[in-house]
């Protein structure tokens, strides 16, 4: 590093030039431009929508739970009474309507901008060596972009309709259909759930468009392609599943748009007759009709199966950035993880209708897309494989960080294996809608993805605040919620091969014949442990995870906690480099100025140089030139040094 | 790009020339369609001319490889969107329209 | 901080960022409108499975199509024009030539307004047994009589029907509890329900607070508990008048309002159906009756309502002085002497007879083999119970004009947008051209990229919107 000091100190007079000058609070801090703050206002905003999200579910899981049980005082403190059953209890509206808005938050509110938005955008610029994103200002548009969507959806729930009710996916008819009881379709959840989706998307595309450009062409010098981070990476190609597979969406979304508002039927078909149930009057709707549900159903698995990897994929980088460090080696097939991740970037694309094997697709097609969808979880092994073989023989810390990055690799691949068998045809016609989907994609989502999420929060907690997060209060964070995640999830593939459907609001108990079966006979030891002897059904179960997520609520105050004292009470990091890293982020000052760096940041090797024979430290940051280090890519390297570099 | 004011000159008329091509091509569409209302025929002049546009206009003929990377990508999954959802409505097992 | 790559290109990459970035941009709006498209080739030949439903060709004016489609080449030609001036450093001439784009832009739009507008005001009308006809000057007031009794919806309630009662003087309300009249008369308003709703509520609310003391319960009052309908009765029977379109739901004995407000009452003789003043087209491919001869459309082509007359008379094509029966007969002569024409030329080459060009034509005007041109624009009168469905040529008639409206929306969208980035440049921009042209004609050379690509998408447009 220090060799490059007269260079950089050139360039440093340059970069404070428009410095001197103190921006107002309003530019800094809320309207910035600069791609740290804007990470930080997408963190903020997303975890606040998770924690929405998780007690919109929370609400949920009562009603399964207790379906004859008022609802608790501390959950109906939030909620409008009118929702409630003159019982006080949860009505099936209210799920519905929970159950729509806990899945569309927690995946286009909370997870995509936290792990895209914020990660993506701290991390990013930082690790390819940029002093900011290629378009700083589309950068501040995407987030409050994003910012209105949300506003959006929330702002449903004041609505005298309530929010959206017809599911995360929101197909047509039902969505086109619900809600029509109200005076105003345009003031409806519904409504505004699709102009709510619309501001996201628009975000999701900006956002797209400014990190593929940044990635592509801001890395500094001697960031070449194969010496990116993992992370990176993974940020190029979710970049790419946004900017290609979001548009569909855009387009369903006006479409359904259109059928609400303008009575068209794209969604609808001929002689759609219905029998008053619900919000629609009875008899056949005042509707050209000859439209199509399916067409619907495409546009949007179109975007959401390369959406489910946008969830799943910022997960995996920053494990993959935490486990190299926290072993103290090189990760193991740098390589293959980035074909890996190229390919499953060009499959994501083409496994969408794996979600529409009910629909009756003619069989050619099903069989189409159960082989793409069989051949997709390779790349998926191979990510996981790496991972994990990386950890043989290394010397493992067992950081707060490396906890959740661990959690994450047998929790992954749980919901990625689970994944194959709904990937048959044959296998899926019997777990379709039962809540071994459910647990198959939380599993993947929740502690996978959330875990990694956690992960990345503690690692990179240092670098943009300068100060660590609190150990012990790390470790009571990660162990409740690791069992408690297990303790929801688990039970449910046992209910969903009985199957159990994912949308009963009341946990099934009028469906005896599938929930009254016997998990542990009269007079076991779990019998006598729990319910004095008698038979456990299939239906206790709901008791028994409904607790867990009381335990994972309550493991999530000490993160809380920590968060925020840390940022002001933490200890202060040791020096710019506390985890010993070798990416570029780590060369940066702690809470890292406007312009990132303080000398030209260059990388003179590949990301991830642990242990490298010949140097005193067990880590050789890309930054330092040592006595092997080359820059790639500005004229051709020597033959040995390009051999050295990887 | 071309940055001399001879090149640039060239062009220009370049420019001129495909723009005309481009009119005559809008009124044979209409002409054909007059003629044979055929779908085949007016798609083949459509992307003739989106070619002509694409390829000069938008400069495609002479483009740096990332963004041919990118824009054959793109083309790809756009054709994959314009015919799968066209494919589902078929089985070709049995060759027959399942509506 | 300087970002890199802003003005010149990187050198591995070749690119700058923001021809980068609008190539990604780009990217998205293809798959944007692959999407647009992948609907209507997915309805359109969804719409050929279905039996009744005959995919619309020929329905736009190709002249207009045609006139934009040029107007939009020429722009794009203007446009790197435009650009190259600017390379050339005449700002003048670039700014002329700009000049020129966003006029082309804005005729562009005027033409389309042009368009919609006529669609607008242009009706389908599709019977019971699924004939329809097409035309002019639409009337769909109904008219219910005999109304005495209301039932509202507590929650909803916003007094809408109170604007369609025919008479001056507002009717008086009784509330109905148990079955029976009760209380004084009283001037329905959505404060008088308020009122109403709070004293029910205030009664439910202390019953509730009895039982809680009495330990019955422990719930806290909650507002599902409260009344949710309110049954009156009219003092006197009344009458309301509307356009149906505003109903929510109507029924032989009723009308249902869009606040759920449903009122009981008998469909007045002054308006058995729905009237379109001047029908231009009718077409019964998709008629269930056996011959073309038993459509009901002929049992009520040439009908007129009772109180017809005076306010229909806009019409500028409105038929002379003949009458609306005289008119009926001369469609279905047209209609009747094409469908023989086209038969007859289908049995000397001794092919099955192609309709679909007949049902496309129109009844308006037609010249018979012998030379003669009969013309005809008669009214029609479908009675309640025998239409299916109407609607101007928006996106509500079919999922033709659905498709069509939004894709031409958008691309109408782009189009404004673009020509507005395109105005800033010509006309807002001259600080920073001088400043930096050369990073003001990378901007230039990304808002023509833009504009190149909206063309684009008109070029197909044209044809398969138009043409095909
Ligand atoms: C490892 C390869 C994977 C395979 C073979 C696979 C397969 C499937 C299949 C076939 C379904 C449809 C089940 C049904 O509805 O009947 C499904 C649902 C789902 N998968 Fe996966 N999956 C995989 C990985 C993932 C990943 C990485 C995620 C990331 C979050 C994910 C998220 C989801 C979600 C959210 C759903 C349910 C959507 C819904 O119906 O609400 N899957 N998966
Ligand atoms: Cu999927």
């Amino acid at each position: 590093m220090g060799a490059e000091v007269s260079t950089a100190e050139a360039e440093e007079a340059h970069v404070h030039d428009d410095h001197h000058h103190e921006l107002p609070f309003w530019k800094k801090y809320i309207f910035s431009t600069d791609h740290k703050i804007i990470g930080y206002q997408y963190g903020i905003t997303a975890l606040i929508f998770l924690f929405i999200g998780f007690y919109l579910m929370m609400v949920m899981r009562w009603s399964i739970a207790h379906p004859d049980k008022e609802l608790p005082a501390v959950l109906a403190f939030f909620l409008n009474k009118s929702w409630l059953s003159d019982q006080g209890l949860v009505t099936g509206d209210l799920y519905n309507m929970f159950g729509a808005m806990h899945g569309t938050i927690m995946v286009f509110l909370g997870i995509v901008p936290l792990a895209f938005g914020a990660f993506g955008n701290f991390v990013t610029p930082l690790q390819i060596g940029a002093p900011d994103m290629a378009f700083p200002r589309l950068n501040m548009a995407s987030y409050w972009a994003y910012y209105l969507g949300g506003i959006l959806m929330l702002a449903s729930f004041l609505l005298p309709s309530g929010a959206a009710e017809a599911g995360w996916t929101m197909y047509s008819p039902l969505a086109t259909t619900a809600q029509l009881d109200e005076v105003n379709l345009w003031f409806t959840g519904q409504t505004f759930w699709l102009f709510g989706m619309v501001c996201l998307i628009s975000s999701s595309l900006l956002g797209a468009v400014n990190f593929i450009s940044t990635i592509i062409n801001l890395r500094c010098r001697g960031m070449t392609w194969m010496r990116m981070p993992f992370f990176v990476w993974a940020m190029l190609v979710t970049g790419f599943l946004l900017l290609l597979a979001f548009p569909p969406l855009e387009v369903a979304a006006v479409m359904q748009l259109m059928d609400r508002l303008a009575g068209a039927s794209f969604f609808i078909p001929t002689g759609l007759n219905f029998s008053g149930a619900g919000s629609v009057d009875a008899g056949l709707l005042d509707v050209a009709g000859g439209g199509s549900p399916l067409l619907f159903q495409h546009l949007f698995w179109f975007l959401a199966h390369p959406e489910v990897y946008v969830l799943i994929l910022p997960a995996i980088a920053i494990v993959g950035e935490i486990i190299p460090n926290n072993i103290r080696r090189p990760v193991w097939g740098y390589k293959s993880m980035v074909y890996a991740v190229m390919v499953l970037g060009f499959l994501a694309f083409i496994v969408w209708a794996h979600h529409m094997y009910l629909t009756g697709m003619g069989n050619v097609v099903s069989t189409f897309f159960q082989a793409t969808t069989v051949i997709i979880s390779i790349p998926s092994v191979i990510l996981l494989t790496c991972l994990f073989i990386s950890l043989w023989g290394g010397s493992i810390r067992f950081t707060v960080p490396m906890l959740w990055a661990l959690a994450f690799l047998p929790m992954f691949g749980f919901g990625g294996l689970t994944g194959l068998p709904l990937a048959f045809n044959l296998i899926d016609l019997h777990l379709h809608d039962t809540y071994y989907v459910i647990a198959h994609f939380h599993y993947i989502v929740a502690p996978g993805t959330i875990f990694g999420l956690f992960a990345g929060i503690y690692y990179w907690f240092p670098k943009a605040t300068g100060r660590m997060m609190n150990n012990k209060l790390g470790h009571l964070h990660f162990w409740p919620s690791l069992i408690a995640m297990n303790g929801i999830f688990l039970p449910m593939f046992v209910q969903g091969m009985s199957g159990f459907h994912r949308r009963w609001y009341d946990g099934g108990v009028n469906y005896d014949e599938i929930t009254s079966r016997i998990l542990f006979e009269e007079g076991s030891f779990f019998a006598n442990l729990f319910k004095d002897g008698r038979a456990i059904e299939m239906i206790d179960l709901n008791v028994f995870m409904t607790f867990f997520v009381w335990v994972l609520c309550i493991a999530q105050f000490p993160f809380i906690f920590n968060f925020f004292h840390s940022i002001f009470r933490g200890r202060k990091a040791d020096g710019d480099n506390p985890w010993r890293a070798t990416t570029l982020e780590w060369s940066a000052p702690n809470c890292p100025p406007h312009g990132n760096f303080v000398n030209e940041p260059i990388a003179y090797r590949g990301p991830y140089e642990y242990s490298v024979p010949g140097y005193k430290d067990d880590y050789t940051p890309q930054f330092e030139r040592g006595n092997d280090g080359v820059i790639l890519g500005e004229e051709d390297p020597p033959a040995d040094a390009a051999k050295n570099a990887h | 790009m071309a940055d001399t004011p001879e090149e640039i000159q060239k062009h220009l008329k370049l420019y001129w020339k495909v723009g005309i091509i481009l009119l005559a091509c809008t009124v044979l569409t209409v002409v054909v369609a007059k003629v044979t209302p055929s779908i085949t025929v007016g798609l083949l002049i459509a992307t003739f001319k989106a070619g002509l546009v694409a390829a000069i206009f938008m400069h495609l003929s002479a483009e740096k490889p990332m963004i041919y990377k990118i824009m054959v990508y793109t083309v790809f999954f756009f054709i994959g969107l314009m015919f799968l959802t066209l494919l589902t409505m078929y089985d070709p097992a049995v060759s027959r329209v399942v509506n | 901080m300087q970002i890199p790559f802003e003005v010149k290109p990187r050198p591995d990459t070749g690119l700058w960022n923001a021809k980068l970035g609008i190539w990604l941009f780009l990217a998205s709006e293809v798959m944007l409108f692959g999407g647009l498209f992948s609907g209507y080739v997915f309805l359109r030949l969804g719409s050929s499975a279905e039996p009744d439903y005959f995919w619309p060709q020929g329905t736009l004016s190709v002249p207009f199509g045609f006139v934009n489609t040029i107007i939009l080449i020429l722009s794009s030609v203007f446009v790197v024009v435009a650009w190259l001036q600017v390379k050339l450093g005449d700002f003048r001439k670039f700014q002329i030539w700009m000049g020129l784009v966003v006029l082309c832009a804005v005729v562009f739009l005027i033409n389309k307004g042009f368009e919609y507008n006529a669609k607008f005001h242009h009706y389908g009308i599709k019977l019971s047994d699924n004939s329809i006809v097409e035309g002019h000057g639409i009337d769909d007031t109904i008219r219910y009589e005999g109304i005495s009794e209301v039932t509202i919806d507590v929650a909803r309630f916003n007094g809408e029907f109170l604007n369609a009662v025919a008479g001056d003087s507002p009717p008086q309300f009784r509330e109905v509890v148990d079955g029976k009249p009760s209380g004084e008369p009283f001037e329905l308003s959505v404060a008088a329900v308020g009122r109403i709703e709070s004293r029910i509520n205030d009664v439910a609310r202390a019953a509730h607070l009895k039982s809680v003391q009495a330990g019955k319960t422990d719930l806290d009052w909650l507002p599902a508990m409260g009344v949710k309908q309110l049954i009156l009765v009219a003092g006197e029977p009344f009458s309301i008048s509307l356009s149906k379109g505003s109903l929510r739901k109507s029924f032989p004995d009723g009308a249902k309002f869009r606040d759920q407000s449903l009122l009981k009452g008998s469909i007045s003789d002054k308006t058995p159906g729905l009237f379109l003043h001047a029908v231009d087209r009718i077409d019964l491919r998709a008629c269930d009756a056996d011959t073309p001869e038993e459509s009901l459309v002929w049992k009520y082509l040439g009908d007129e309502p009772p109180h017809s007359g005076a306010d229909h008379g806009h019409d500028k094509h409105s038929a002379p002085q003949i009458s609306g029966e005289q008119q009926a007969r001369q469609a279905e002569k047209i209609f009747f002497d094409a469908l023989k024409e086209v038969q007859e030329k289908a049995e000397q080459k001794g092919q099955e007879p192609d309709f679909s060009e007949l049902f496309n034509h129109s009844v308006k005007e037609w010249e018979n083999p012998e030379g003669e041109v009969l013309s005809s624009e008669p009214p029609i009168l479908v009675p309640w119970k025998d239409v299916r469905l109407y609607s101007n040529f928006t996106p509500k008639w079919n999922t033709y004009y659905a498709i069509y409206f939004t894709l031409t929306g958008l691309h109408g969208l782009h189009v404004f947008i673009g020509a507005a980035v395109l105005f800033y440049f010509g006309f807002c921009s001259r600080k920073f051209y001088e400043k930096n042209p050369e990073h003001f004609a990378n901007r230039v050379e990304v808002g023509g990229l833009f504009w190149h690509f909206v063309d684009l998408v008109w070029i197909f447009l044209f044809p398969i919107l138009y043409l095909m």
